[in-house]
């Protein structure tokens, strides 16, 4: 089966990454003209000639891309924690069909494709049954549709646009469910602490890296110590937010499981039916709507005990005269 | 039948996350092979909630609510709930003023492994039909649900009120870790009449609203947003223009020209900076107008999605003859149980469709109902109604046939 994938009809899939290059930028200027402004008051840039300063404008830019680095790895953590908005009502029940499952545990360093959480698409259809009905419904607060619930921008968001799942069909519609993990959250603050102390670290060995030019020309020697200055930051940026990332996913995965996530759990997989209830919100970083985080989840029933009147079984369930759950 | 088909070895595993079918060795063994990459890419066949996500008790009524958004036909008159005097039952419309009765509820809990302990019924009156919005207490009571399929009943002594008039009743149900927090509200409203050559009943609808609709929320258009292949092409700029300075350095060098100085080197890149982000950002703003032309002609050519938004001082009224007919497991056939049925006679509501005018605070529709001569079987009337496309309540009105 292909993977749990999102794409959405309308708007701007990579907003948060737009928002993240952003910040880059504005790293990238401000460090950069930060440190011409430093070097051009310190030295008389003026006075440099030769390769100085052919070296001296290199030294501008690496310190520039460190800045970009830098200001990526901070705005990815502040574009993580400011991503989610709750609509209102906050808190809604949706059935429908499963049609993938799957949790999020990839590559640590990219907290949005790696953030651990449980993930569902729930869908109108079970996935590779051709039928004219679409089995899914807002059970609750009453008089939502699932148009508003896929649709409506939250306050404080800029778009919600529908989503469908590309890896199933091109126009497979879906809603978006996760059961939030602590991996994305400990890994974006871990990148951006650790690009933070990456930075200082490096800067500092740039400092020490300086001595080995001391017997250079002045002008050339003070190029060369502020390009290794400059690259010292470039690479503890990019490194220590890496390691950063690392760390905050481990240590979120440990705490994950020291509160005993997983324990006796049920199963739910693509082709159950499901009753699950989460805060509604839109996620900006995909500008799409989704439940996140699930708050309660009810298998209705699995396969073809579902397929011939889902909705219907839904009820019986609702009114206690079906459990929960696939029938044994 | 209808087991989840996970590959995993079953529903329920301790201790199990998703991944290739091993077992957990423990909390410690399952963080390192999360730590050295050890990951499941793409879906799995089965992903294990969290325990205290899926398993939870789940006390309920038979709710005509959650029934309606799921877009099932209901009764109203609820099979949960009775009312008793002198151990006969009796309907909510013809109850006598300032006379003692028992209201009988009857909860069920869904959930096969979690008893409902605590359950707090609240037993309420409301004023006879749809939708009325002040609720008179009854009485409130705790009661432990045992695991499905057992159920509990809880018994409310209640006194009419002296004034003579005509009741419904609500029943809520809370529970603090509740699995499905939409079937707790159930209502129970009754009427008989006696056939004519034409029956005629009043229904009141009140008003969810009357002080007005409240604002929809604005929807923003899709936002212009360009800053990665601004990103991308300023630095493209920014590299060609390092070589255009270096170039120019080096020229200027053997032409015995002054040079520019790191100044001027810096200056030279950040107009080629400049001018790829400005090349980055036309064709982001070209492409973003072929995106949006793209999405109209997708919002035209597919079935638009679910229910827009309905008008919320619109009321709709529907009728049809539905009988639950009540079971439990496997004697229930959900497609049976739901089935439709249409009005069993000629019958109408005047008016279906209407709007309330601002400020109104409820107005009478009428159960029309043309009911066959002579001595038979009495048929069930089901009247339910919807305002702004939510459940607003409804009455079922049996309609007898002397013999």
């Amino acid at each position: 089966m292909a993977g749990c994938e999102t794409k959405n009809r309308e708007g701007n899939y990579d907003w948060s990454k737009d928002r993240v290059g952003v910040w880059s930028i504005i790293g990238a200027v401000g460090v950069g003209g930060l440190t011409y402004l430093y070097v051009a008051d310190a030295f008389g840039l003026g006075a440099l000639g030769g390769p100085a300063s052919a070296v001296m404008a290199l030294a501008i830019i690496v310190a520039a891309i460190a800045g970009a680095v830098l200001a990526g790895f901070v705005g990815q953590a502040f574009e993580w924690f400011n991503r989610l908005k709750e609509q209102d009502p906050k808190t809604i029940t949706f059935v429908g069909w499963v049609a993938c499952a799957k949790r999020n545990l990839g590559n640590p360093t990219l907290p949005e494709v790696a953030d651990g959480d449980w993930t569902f698409n729930i869908a109108p259809t079970m996935p590779g049954v051709a039928t004219a009905t679409r089995d899914w419904a807002v059970e609750g607060p009453p008089g939502l549709s699932v148009h508003e619930v896929r649709t409506r921008t939250a306050s404080g968001a800029e778009f919600a646009g529908r989503t469908t799942d590309p890896g199933i069909g091109p126009e497979f519609d879906i809603l978006h469910t996760e059961i939030g993990s602590r991996i994305g959250d400990y890994a974006a603050v871990g990148g951006a602490v650790g690009s933070v102390a990456g930075t200082a670290v490096g800067i500092a060995a740039g400092v020490a890296a300086c001595a080995v030019v001391t017997a250079l020309t002045l002008g050339l020697g003070i190029a060369l110590c502020a390009l290794f200055i400059a690259l010292g930051a470039l690479i503890g940026a990019l490194i220590g937010g890496m390691v950063g990332q690392l760390v905050g996913a481990g240590i979120g995965a440990i705490a994950d499981a020291l509160s005993d996530f997983n324990e006796r759990g049920e199963a739910i997989t693509h082709g159950c039916f499901v009753r699950l209830t989460g805060t509604w919100v839109t996620d900006r970083s995909h500008q799409h709507n989704e439940i996140h985080d699930i708050t309660a989840s009810q298998i209705i029933e699995c396969g073809t005990a579902a397929a011939t009147a889902p909705l219907e079984t839904a009820g019986a369930v609702g009114i206690g005269r079906h459990p929960v759950g696939p029938d044994p | 039948m209808g087991e989840p088909d996970c590959g995993c070895g079953g529903p329920r595993r301790p201790g199990h996350d998703v991944d290739h079918g091993r077992r957990s060795r423990g909390k410690l063994c399952r963080i390192w092979r999360i730590l050295k990459g050890d990951r499941g890419r793409g879906s799995s066949p089965c992903v294990y909630v969290p325990e205290r996500i899926s398993n939870r008790p789940d006390p309920c009524i038979y709710s005509q609510t959650e029934l309606m958004q799921l877009g099932q036909p209901v009764t109203w008159d609820n099979p949960d709930v009775a009312i008793f005097r002198g151990g006969v039952e009796q309907y909510t419309y013809g109850l006598a003023p300032a006379t003692d009765y028992d209201v009988v509820v009857t909860v069920h809990n869904a959930s096969r492994s979690k008893p409902a302990l605590g359950t707090e019924i609240a037993v309420e009156w409301v004023e006879f039909g749809a939708g009325g919005q002040i609720r008179h207490p009854i009485g409130t009571a705790f009661v432990d649900v045992p695991m499905w399929p057992g159920t509990t009943t809880a018994t409310f002594s209640w006194r009419t009120p002296a004034n003579p008039g005509h009741y419904c009743i609500e029943v809520d149900l809370a529970h603090p870790d509740d699995g499905n927090p939409v079937n707790n509200r159930g209502w129970n409203n009754t009427q008989v009449l006696e056939a004519h050559s034409q029956v005629r009943s009043p229904v009141r609808v009140f008003n969810r609203h009357p002080d007005g609709c409240p604002e929809p929320p604005e929807q923003a258009p899709p936002p212009r947003f360009e800053g990665p292949r601004m990103l991308a092409t300023g630095l493209v700029g920014l590299t060609a223009g390092f070589g255009g300075a270096v170039f120019d350095h080096e020229a200027r060098t053997m032409a015995g020209e002054a040079t520019r100085g790191v100044e001027g080197a810096l200056a030279i890149m950040a107009g080629g900076a400049l001018l790829g982000a400005l090349v980055g950002l036309v064709g982001g703003l070209r492409r973003g107008r072929r995106n949006r032309a793209e999405a109209q002609m997708m919002a035209i050519a597919h079935p638009v999605d679910e229910r827009r938004q309905v008008p919320c001082d619109l009321v709709e009224v529907t009728v049809d003859s539905y009988r639950f007919v009540d079971g439990k497991g496997k004697d229930v056939d959900p497609a049976v149980m739901f089935a439709p049925r249409p009005p069993a006679w000629p019958a109408r509501v005047e008016p279906a469709v209407f709007r309330f005018a601002p400020g109104e605070h409820h107005r009478d529709v009428e159960l029309i109902v043309d009911a066959p001569d002579g001595p038979g079987p009495p048929e069930v009337f089901n009247v339910s109604v919807r305002q702004g496309g939510a459940p607003h309540g409804g009455v079922s009105v049996v309609v007898e046939r002397g013999g």
